[in-house]
């Protein structure tokens, strides 16, 4: 009777599905022509957050530069830097370190 | 200038605008436009990613200008084509107790129209700051009239932009705060 030797190889996972899992951070960057007012307008029409939470978030694009103001799936972080640029604000999607 | 809420209306209004905001208003249009000037179209539609990742992705890349920005640029355009279309609704008016010595003029706006015109104004204002360097260095503009320097824009363009820039800029806040906050 032969033997079978069976090889089990281990499945690679593919580069494309870590770029998906891994978290992703939208980022809103500062530029001198937006209104502080719209800026935080535009935080809580797209993400939803109390004018509290939006107005923060503003004030951070404004005096540090950048704010990370979502972290999640890449797919959704794509939409929402979409959105934020058809409202004309400078935003980025990064790696979430 | 007058900026009116007409909440139950729907509507908003300018009233009481002098031929010359008129004007202005309908030169928004032109300082939206991006035609023959690259550096405006990069800052109207950014890359989705940092400078260092964009060769990694190359091919989002692609799929983002294709489809992505094309749709931006049509949503844009149909802005300024709003702001345009509800000024050829402008008329002349008159206050009740007595004619003005000099016309003034109203225009009727719907509620919904507010978003496009913030955004034909906010257009029209990031392509005056690319054009005319408003934020040297990220600082507010600081001119010297007396200074000219041949080679370079004069100052009193520079002037006349970074007043009709402040011009849109009043009524975006009257908008955002009044228009947009509600709708």
């Amino acid at each position: 009777m032969p033997s079978t030797t069976v090889t089990v190889v281990p499945e690679a996972s593919t580069e494309t599905e870590t770029h998906l899992e891994q978290p992703w951070n939208v980022l809103i960057h500062n530029d001198p022509v937006n209104l502080m007012s719209y800026v935080a307008h535009v935080i809580r029409k797209i993400f939803g957050y109390n004018a509290k939470e939006a107005e923060k978030l503003m004030l951070q694009v404004h005096e540090e530069g950048r704010s990370v103001v979502w972290t999640g799936a890449r797919e959704r972080a794509e939409h929402y830097v979409q959105e934020l640029h058809a409202h004309q604000l400078l935003a980025t999607l990064q790696k979430a370190e | 200038m007058r900026l009116t809420l007409l909440k139950e209306q729907g509507l908003w209004q300018l009233s009481d605008m002098e031929e010359v905001h008129v004007e202005l208003l309908r030169q928004a249009a032109d300082d939206a436009s991006m035609t023959d000037f690259p550096e405006g179209r990069e800052r109207l539609f950014p890359t989705p990613v940092p400078e260092k990742e964009v060769l990694p992705e190359g091919e989002f890349l692609e799929d983002w200008n294709e489809y992505v920005t094309e749709e931006m640029e049509n949503q844009f355009a149909e802005d300024v084509g709003t702001l345009l279309a509800d000024l050829d609704n402008t008329d002349v008016h008159h206050t009740a107790e007595e004619e003005p010595v000099e016309l003034r003029f109203l225009v009727k706006v719907p509620m919904e129209h507010g978003s496009a015109w913030f955004s034909a104004l906010n257009q029209a204002r990031l392509m005056l700051d690319q054009r005319f360097n408003l934020h040297p260095d990220g600082e507010h503009l600081e001119l010297e009239l007396n200074s000219e320097d041949p080679g370079v824009t004069p100052q009193h363009e520079r002037l006349a932009a970074y007043m009709r820039y402040e011009f849109y800029a009043l009524i975006q806040e009257w908008l955002v705060r009044q228009v947009m906050a509600d709708h």
